[in-house]
Parts: structure tokens; sequence; C-alpha cells
């Protein structure tokens, strides 16, 4: 057989290489291409130029760059909207009136906007995305929020699940607020991934298996907002001080992932640089001199703590005033010590504990149930009606609480409260 | 006798015969999934039927240029599942890009619908019967508008009668989803009446 029969033998058929090397090549330029389409038409048509947010009617102008959701853009031009949930849309606490015509309501607000809301153009800021020139309506004390810079500067345990921690503010240096108001911690989400794996007090979560976490279930935002009431008084405005209790894997699963935010905050150290934003919050005392009743429970202690100290310390308050703090037992009381001494140079004031299970070797010979019954006998003779009453705690106290008030006809205008 | 349409019919007759004989959701009961899970509301079954429609006609024509002149010239045709997909993931992203940009009205209308599409099988059956039926563009073309607004009338349809149907007394075992299948199923009986006009192999 010569050389040209030998040619003329092979198959005109391509190689199964060359198949193989074609199908590549076509699925790589394939998908390139329509990436360089997509990414192309994104920076295109998803560019909205500059666009131009009027705040509450020509008081603050911001320009932005349109395309990014409402929330972050005024976040950009450091205007802070309240947001818990970091965008998600779940909190609701981001809502903002919208003046201008932005299209209907999305199916993703939809659940937290009550009709009334929808009728006053309330929307979500997270959800929505700015693409024009818009006005908008927000709380006047929002423009009071702004970021702050801080160093760890004591991070201790008060408890078996609380610590302590304080933040020095270094940029800007003072933070103006009411007591009761919270702030946001910002976590970066990786290193508080990363952080979970810990002992934290009497807990050990080194053993825990890190494939539990559901990532979906993680925000995808490079930093993740978690909200803390301060407990630090008003007259301290170089600090931030926060209570915060480590939240274990519920009992019924040991083996889920503990607290995101709490097991980071628990993990800080001295000197560590922390970013908050603040404050935030309408819970606060009001300006009158009648008696104020405190109710708290847990970590709930936290905007307590800075309520009571600003009565004291920065009002120089007269009225009455009297807090109860309900625990499960001696080892869950904190700040005493603070308490009995404004109880000692205070006539005013009145301190109660109630522990709904002491442990045998407390040797408690105070009330022992929960704190709502401790309140209801204590003010029998003092009277319901005509008090202030300030709450903060787990839900099932506060709900406790609001329900024995209404029952002894309490105004629902003269109970605050702050459930998380 | 049924008039056989082979690989010459005209652009219309498809057209008319993947809406009504041929329809992609009650004869190949194809795309069921979303039609199973939206059909209980009229207004979202029509913007979901709308943006099915649009996706179809774009991406019915697009795979046929990318089947005709990229996969058959190279001999790879047995790429033509992946092929596919790819662009009609993409278009669907393009398409919402575009849509969000120039028409909020419409975008609002479809919704989250939009993104829902990518993973609908009758945009993928559709691709793949114009090719094996061999079709030329224009044909394409007939047979993606048509089976588009085939699907959107056929679950427009249903939304109806599953709208009707609450107050109806639906057997406990079969309310939902149960009823729904019993309905897809007498609705396909009730469109193999329009066999007799056309007939699309």
């Amino acid at each position: 057989m010569d050389l040209v029969t030998l040619i003329a033998a092979v198959p005109p058929e391509p190689s199964p290489l060359t198949i193989g090397l074609r199908a590549v090549a076509v699925l790589c330029g394939l998908g390139a291409g329509l990436a360089v389409i997509l990414v192309l038409s994104d920076y295109f048509f998803a560019s909205y130029g500059e666009c131009k947010i009027d705040v509450n009617n020509g008081a603050k102008e911001y320009t932005v760059q349109g395309g990014l959701t409402l929330l972050n853009a005024l976040a950009e031009q450091k205007l802070f909207i309240p947001s818990a949930c970091g965008g998600q849309g779940t909190c609701s606490y981001c809502k903002v009136k919208v003046l201008s015509d932005i299209g209907p309501i999305l199916p993703t607000e939809m659940g937290q906007l009550t009709r009334l809301e929808r009728k006053q153009n309330i929307r979500l800021s997270c959800q929505i995305k700015v693409k024009g020139d818009l006005r908008i309506e927000v709380p006047e004390e929002y423009f009071a929020i702004q970021e702050f810079r801080c160093e760890v500067l004591s991070n201790k345990q008060v408890t078996d699940d609380i610590v302590e921690i304080q933040f020095k503010l270094v940029e800007p240096d003072r933070m103006k607020f009411q007591a009761g108001k919270y702030v946001q911690v910002r976590i970066p989400r990786d290193e508080g991934l990363r952080r979970m794996r810990g002992v934290f007090g009497k807990y050990d979560f080194t053993g825990f298996n890190e494939r539990k976490i559901d990532l979906e279930k993680v925000p995808k935002e490079k930093f993740i907002n978690r909200a803390y009431s301060m407990s630090n008084s008003p007259g301290r405005d170089d600090i931030v001080e926060l209570d915060v209790r480590i939240a274990p894997p519920p009992r019924e699963t040991p083996d889920a992932p503990p607290g995101f935010a709490s097991s980071y905050i628990w993990s800080l150290k001295e000197g560590e640089e922390v970013w908050v934003t603040g404050p935030y919050g309408d819970f606060f005392i009001k300006e009158t001199e009648n008696p104020k009743i405190f109710i708290g429970g847990g970590a709930g202690m936290a905007p307590m703590k800075a309520m009571i100290l600003e009565l004291f310390e920065v009002r120089k308050t007269t009225c009455t005033v009297k807090f109860f703090y309900g625990a499960r037992a001696k080892k869950d009381i904190f700040y005493t010590d603070i308490f009995q001494k404004i109880a000692d140079e205070h006539e005013n004031f009145e301190y109660t504990v109630a522990l709904s299970e002491p442990a045998p070797d407390d040797h408690w010979d105070g009330p022992t149930e929960f704190v709502h019954l401790t309140v209801e006998k204590a003010l029998k003779d003092f009277g319901y009606v005509g008090n202030e009453y300030y709450l903060c705690g787990p839900p099932l106290m506060v709900d406790a609480c609001t329900a024995m008030l209404a029952q002894k006809n309490v105004p629902e205008s003269d109970v605050a409260f702050d459930k998380f | 006798m049924v008039p056989e349409i082979g690989a010459d019919a005209a652009p219309y007759i498809i057209f008319i015969a993947a809406i009504f004989t041929n329809n992609i959701l009650l004869s190949n009961f194809l795309g069921m999934c979303s039609f199973l899970a939206i059909s209980n509301q009229i207004k979202a079954s029509f913007g979901l039927g709308m943006a099915v429609t649009f996706v179809l006609t774009m991406t019915a024509t697009i795979n046929w240029v990318v089947n005709a002149y990229v996969l058959i010239p190279l001999k790879i045709e047995y790429l033509q599942f992946i092929a596919f997909i790819i662009v009609i993931a993409a278009l669907v992203q393009f398409v919402e890009i575009v849509i969000e940009r120039f028409s909020p009205a419409l975008y609002f209308a479809l919704g989250i619908f939009l993104p829902l599409i990518t993973v609908n099988c009758a945009i993928l059956g559709v691709c793949l019967f114009m090719v094996r039926r061999h079709y030329t563009f224009a044909q394409a073309l007939g047979y993606g508008v048509g089976s588009g607004l085939g699907w959107m009338l056929a679950i427009v349809a249903i939304a109806g009668i599953r709208h009707k149907l609450r107050f109806s007394n639906v057997p406990k075992p079969l309310e939902g989803v149960g009823i729904t299948m019993i309905l897809a199923g007498l609705m396909a009986f009730a469109f193999m009446g329009f066999a007799g006009m056309v007939d699309i192999k």
C-alpha cells in the first residue's frame, strides 16, 4: 500500500480528539461570549448614572450612584437607616417613606408592610433600588446616627452566660444618646464564622461540627450587623458598653452552631478594632415626674442600667424609681453593687430581685417567683395606674408583664418595652 | 383527513398548531412544575405566561442560530442540551437586565417569574423539538411564539378553573396538587378536540 492510498483511506470524519477539542472550544467560547454580553449589558443598562436623593423635603440632599438599594446608597452617604437583619427584608426596621413614584410594592416587601403603610408609600429601603432621583422622608433622629470606629476597652464575664463589653470610641470620639438606645455592631462575616469555635465561659464550642452551619442562611454580605442595647450611662459618652448573652445551641439540637454575633463579641480581646453604628431606637425615658417602674430580665439589664444611671447621674431625678430584676438563680444576678449604691444614696430608689429557681446553696430569702408576680405584689399598696413602666427582657417575661399590667388597667401608652 | 404538516409547513400553521393541537403543556406535559405551583392565581399565571412567551420566542430563535451555524458545521450536535441551556440561562439574565432598565412596569409585572423561567423545562423542550423536526428559522420562530402562547393559554385556563374550584367541595385527599393534576388531564382531553385542525410531527 503506498502513501497516496493510505491518505485516501483516512475517513473524512474528524477524529474523536478534534471533536472533543471543538466541543471544549465551543462551550468555552459560548460561555465566555455570553458572560461578556451579560457583563457589558449590566454595565450599560444597569448603570443609572448619578441619582439625587432628597431627604425630608430638602433637609439633606445626596448624590449617589444609581443601582444600589436605597439602604446601602444612604449608608454610603453616612445616613444610617436602622436595619437589624442586614438587608434581608426580614426585620422591617428600615422602613422609609418614599414620595417619588418607584413602582409597586415588591413581593419581598409585602409581608412586612401593613395595609396602612402601603397606602402611605412606606417602603423597605433594603429592597427598593435607586434608579432615578428620589424624594424620601425619614425620622429626624436618623440624621444623628453615625458610624464609629472603636477599640475594645474591656471584655469581662459578669455571669455564667453574659459578658459586659466596653468599646472606646475612637473616631468620632463622642456619642450623644438617650438611655435605652441601641447600637449595631458590624461583624465581618468570615471572621465571625471562624470565631464561633472556642470556649465561652462554661460553654465549649470547640467540638461543634462546622458543617452544621447552614451557609445559605448566613447573609452573603461582607459585614453582618447585629443590634445590642447600650448599658452605659449617657453621662459616659466616650464609650459604648453592651451586655451580651452567649447563645448556645438549643437544648434539643446540641450539635447546632452557637450564636453568630454573640460568640464573635465574646471572643473580642482588648485593643481589637470594632465598628458600630448608632444610636438607634425609640425606647427612652419620658420627661415626666411620674413614678417610674423598671422591669428587666436576663441581658435586658443593659437598657435598664443605662436608664437608671441616666435618671440618677444625669437628670438627678426626684421621682420614685423602682427596679425589679428577674433571674433564674443567684449566679445570674449582676451589677448588684451599682444598684445597691444608688439605693443607699437615694431614698427614692428601690431595687428588688426575684429568682425563679434559686439553687439550694443560694440561701435566698427574697421573692422566689417570676418577676411579674413580684411586681404585682410590690405595687399593691403603691398603686398600678399613674406609673410609667419600662420593660426589657426575654419575650415571655415582657408578655407576662404587659398582660399583668393590662389587667390592672394601666394604659398601654404608659408601658414601653424592648423585647429581644 | 387531517392535513399532516411536514418540515415544509408554513410558519403560521406551525404557530397555530403549537397553540392548540400540540400544546407544549397539555400534549407534551412540559413546564408542569411552575404550572402546578403558580396556577392558583389568574394574575400571576398571566404574568408567568407572558414571561414564558417572551423567553421562548427569544431562545427558540437564538438557539436555532447557534445550532445551525455553530453546532452543525462543527459536527458537535451532541452538545445541544448543554449549549441550549447555557444560552437560555444567559438570555434570561440579559432579558431581565434590559427589561428592568427600559420598562419598569413590565419588569414589575413579570416580577419574580422571569428568573424562574430559566429552569422551566418547556423552554428547553421547545428548543429540542425545533431541532428534531428540522425547522427553518421562520418555522422555529412561529413554533416558539406559538408554544409560549399555548402555555399561557393552558395555565390561565387552569388558573380560572382553580379559581372557581375554591367554592367546591374537593375531596380532602385531592385538595391542591391532586385536583390540579386531574384538571390538567381533563384539559389535555379537551385540547385533543383540536387535533382535527392540524398535526405537526
